[in-house]
């Protein structure tokens, strides 16, 4: 992961921000030139907010940020000046080219990791200026003079009524992006920031979202730069090169990147102490480089959390000096219990609706893995595998480390292509399909460590698994609750059934992942994959770093959903005791290629398992190695 | 024609000059996972250091230039211990960003010691009228230039084939956990990393100053011009990253003489774009597998 983590529930906190900043501008008797100071800080503020989406949340970069708005600006200008567009209709055709831009610089670039991401958006942000600098466009833009931008209609150049305008797109920038941002949408960027293939393989397009995300994050650019012509009155190329890119993404790492509302307060530190305060052009951008420098080293949360972290030691000395709030929590613990008590009604209630859906009707296997062969460059991880599996059994799968169970799921899943050979669910081949074409199929897959998103809370994790049956437009995650609380309703109501499956209780379910213990995640992963309708579940390890008791617990639980919602199951584990409880055949590999397969205690005492597998014939030391894995 | 192949021959002497550069990135990256964007302003640095000497204290070039590298591995693992150790565990982005800071704050301190009588002329390590083959001229800074490559090219080999400190910083670089296990100690090796890196981008700025006039932004273009290279021959690959670098060196510098030098960005840029969409993992990268 290259950042911290995401905060939920920053509208309101966000939205006081917004609203603190414009009425401050507002209101205040402030000197002119301070006011356009904080003006110009509101526009890049925007575009910060746009790469917060782009960076806290989805995980990835874009250091060109300035390039997008200067386009922005410049477009918008230019179809004013030049074409004599009236100003809506040049914010919509301008903006509207940014986002055309955005989107085939991004469906190139967001093919890459990180690096490469921030090497070509940096890059891309050189080509822009360069190009804007350059006598060729000179004629359109005015070269390294500049173009004179024209006011806004109504507003023209009072600084208060810009202020008010300036604010109040912020406050809707801010709104939209809070509501993307806890949205089912919001959700998938977060799972995507935390592990890409987990995501595709829990159903997310990841490409496509990832896009969204990146295009969102420019078109605020666009829609920032536009304020800031209308604001300055001229534009430059100098305003918007390299370090400019740097200054918006410092905004964002300044104020707290994951929060929305920080950036804001990011681009009034960043703006308005150099600009304003420090004048003399050395020293400003010494001090800046300086802000920046202290913050990400001692301060890598941000003002943000520094706020926040503020308010929560407030609120504690408060709770010392009125003691009787504590009552309220003692009684959130009680009632606690009450929610365990009814958790087995809760799931059988849940389980008669579950029984009419309809069920597939055949007599083949779920699932057909035939002859296949799957290759790194030179390295062979499986060959000739054929496995198959009946319906509605449990397969288990053993081997030594390096066998290639993983890699198997991974192939079945869709995670890797076979070089050779096919893989069949319930009779058709999946060969072209994406990991999320093969979820939807009903395949749903655990890892190894629970590939959970740290930074959600559990009934949020357990969403995630519905975002392959997501039906409505994502168009909806715009306006937040006013469109989206229906469908969150029904998600919450699916995502409990699922939680009372796996026997998390109700008290657990607001926590966030990364406070559960080892078992209690490695079941949120199931419920995740159990409310996806799935037909066949791959367990990659759930029994791995449990204790007994708690693989009892998981043997149980694995069991009853098993029956209760007529599942075929493959499970890799190193526990033979627990596949001896739950399977009802079992292959083993090793070194790539299938060596035993049948009934569980049959092929556990064949000589060539006992050698390879349990290391009967093996030496001291390479018993020790299997005992550890 | 001989125009174009004597521009593509500087360019080949331009592009080693980014191979270097581009060795230190992709040496930092392997070990650290950080991508160093102030490798470029601490390379002028390094440049304007060895000029004052000159200019200032009035010695020679060849130890004003030795002393300069001495500071420069100096301010290596200066700004090792202080920039980029402290809370690393903030995540790679956070410490990425943090040389973007670097970058920024040594480019504001060149521009208020050196900016305002920028740009200088940084005399020349070589004369002559250098070698001429088949009508092509071969300056005698593009003959330096090779000669340098190739011998720190083969000094880097040899200490990493060879001696401890380079056989424990490839540990470092490819098994990083690992190596710390071992009981490497990473400290002392990042804070080497540092001041290797430091060393070679003194030694490019250095080259490339007689020929580019010595200002603080003196990088800029260099810099983009060395990721570029960087991408396209492969983000882990040493060999490839020189190889992406010199493709880059030539195309640029064929490209500014055909057109201009605005054309030439826009070039190398597109060429960028092919690359990542033939072979996103660059020339000679390993596809990175994720393990699950």
């Amino acid at each position: 992961m290259i950042a911290g983590d995401a905060k939920s529930n920053t509208l309101v906190p966000s939205v006081i921000i917004a609203s603190g900043v414009t009425l401050a501008g507002v209101a205040l008797p402030l000197d002119t030139s301070l006011q356009y100071t904080l003006i110009a800080s509101v526009a890049w503020a925007i575009a910060a907010v746009g790469l917060d989406l782009l960076v806290g949340y989805t995980g990835q970069v874009s250091f060109g940020q300035a390039a997008f708005v200067a386009l922005g600006a410049y477009a918008v200008t230019a179809l004013r000046v030049h074409l004599g567009f009236p100003l809506p209709l040049a914010i919509l055709v301008g903006v509207g080219l940014v986002a055309g831009i955005a989107i085939v610089l991004g469906s190139i670039v967001l093919r890459l990791r990180i690096f490469g991401l921030a090497v070509s958006t940096l890059f891309f942000g050189y080509v822009v200026i360069t190009a804007l600098m350059g006598d060729g466009l000179a004629p359109i833009f005015g070269g390294s003079n500049g173009i004179l931008a024209p006011t806004f209609d109504l507003i023209g150049t009072d600084p208060r009524a810009l202020m008010l305008m300036s604010g109040i797109v912020l406050i809707i920038v801010v709104l939209v992006t809070a509501n993307i941002t806890s949205s089912q949408t919001g959700r998938a960027l977060r799972m995507i920031k935390h592990n890409e293939a987990v995501a595709s393989a829990t159903g997310i397009k990841v490409k496509r979202v990832k896009l969204f995300a990146f295009v969102y994050c420019s078109v605020l650019a666009a829609i920032g730069g536009v304020l800031y012509s209308g604001v300055v009155g001229y534009l430059s190329p100098d305003g918007f090169g390299i370090d400019q890119s740097i200054s918006i993404f410092a905004m964002m790492v300044v104020g707290g990147a994951g929060t929305i509302g920080g950036p804001i307060l990011g681009a009034l530190l960043i703006t308005v102490v150099p600009g304003y305060f420090l004048r003399d052009g050395h020293t400003s951008a010494i001090i800046f480089a300086a802000i920046l420098l202290v913050f990400l080293i001692l301060l890598p949360e941000g003002l943000y959390g520094l706020g926040q972290r503020a308010i929560a030691g407030i609120r504690r000395s408060l709770r010392r000096v009125w003691p009787q709030r504590r009552s309220s929590s003692v009684a959130v613990v009680a009632s606690d219990a009450e929610g365990e008590a009814d958790l087995r009604g809760g799931a059988s209630r849940i389980s008669a609706a579950r029984m009419e859906l309809p069920g597939d009707t055949g007599d083949g296997p779920a699932l057909e893995i035939d002859d296949i062969r799957v290759q790194f460059g030179d390295f062979v991880a499986l060959d000739e595998v054929s496995i198959a599996v009946r319906r509605g059994s449990v397969h288990a799968i053993v081997g030594p480390n390096g066998a290639g169970k993983t890699t198997l799921l991974n192939a079945v899943s869709g995670l890797y292509v076979p070089v050779k050979g096919e893989i069949r669910l319930l009779g058709e081949s999946t060969k072209g399909l994406l990991p999320h074409q093969i979820r939807q199929r009903g395949v749903i897959r655990t890892f190894q460590t629970p590939a959970t998103v740290p930074d959600l809370d559990v009934l949020e994790n357990v969403k995630l698994g519905l975002d392959a049956d997501e039906r409505s437009s994502f168009w909806i995650d715009f306006f937040g609750s006013l469109t989206t609380r229906k469908r969150e309703r029904a998600l919450e109501a699916e995502a409990h059934w699922a939680l009372d499956a796996v026997g998390i209780p109700r008290s657990r379910r607001t926590l966030m992942v990364k406070g559960l213990d080892l078992s209690e995640q490695k079941r949120v992963e199931l419920a995740r994959g159990l409310v996806g309708h799935a037909k066949i579940l791959l367990l990659d390890e759930p029994t791995a770093g449990l204790s007994v008791a708690e693989m009892d617990v998981l043997a149980q639980v694995l069991k009853d959903v098993h029956e209760r919602f007529d599942l075929t199951i493959m499970v890799i584990s190193h526990h033979i005791g627990f596949i001896l409880e739950i399977a009802d055949e079992l292959t083993v590999l090793d070194y790539g290629r299938v060596i035993a397969n049948g009934e569980p205690d049959e092929v556990l005492k064949r000589q060539i398992v006992a050698e390879t597998f349990l290391g009967v014939e093996a030496e001291p030391d390479a018993l020790a190695q299997e005992e550890n894995a | 024609m001989s125009l174009f192949l004597s521009a593509a021959i500087s360019g080949v002497a331009l592009g080693l000059l980014y191979g270097l550069i581009g060795f230190a990135i992709v040496m930092l990256y392997k070990s650290t996972g950080v991508a160093n964007f102030a490798q470029g302003s601490l390379a002028t640095l390094g440049a304007f250091v060895a000029f004052t000497f000159v200019r200032d204290l009035g010695l020679p070039l060849p130890v004003a230039i030795l002393l300069a590298l001495v500071i420069s591995a100096g301010i290596g693992i200066v700004t090792f211990f202080v920039v980029m150790r402290p809370r690393a565990e903030a995540g790679n982005l956070n410490v990425t960003v943090r040389t973007l800071g670097l970058s920024l704050l040594l480019l504001a301190l060149m521009e208020w010691q050196w900016g305002p009588q920028a740009p200088y002329r940084f005399p020349s390590i070589v004369e002559g009228s250098g070698i001429t083959v088949a009508n092509v001229v071969l300056t005698p800074q593009n003959l330096l230039v090779a000669g340098v490559s190739a011998a720190i090219a083969a000094l880097l080999w040899a200490f990493f084939r060879y001696t401890k400190a380079g056989l424990s910083l490839r540990a470092l670089a490819e098994q990083p956990e690992t190596a710390r296990l071992l009981g490497l100690r990473s400290s002392r090796l990042g804070a080497m990393t540092w001041a290797i890196s430091c060393i070679l981008g003194t030694i490019v700025a250095v080259l490339l100053a007689p020929s580019a006039f010595l200002l603080p932004t003196m990088m800029d273009s260099y810099i983009m011009f060395t990721f570029t290279g960087i991408v396209l021959g492969g983000l882990t690959s040493f060999p490839g990253a020189m190889l992406g670098c010199v493709i880059v060196g030539i195309i640029s510098n064929v490209t500014i003489v055909a057109f201009n030098f605005e054309m030439s960005v826009v070039v190398i840029f597109v060429l960028m774009l092919i690359g990542m969409l033939l072979k996103p993992q660059g020339i000679l990268g390993k596809p990175d597998a994720v393990r699950l």
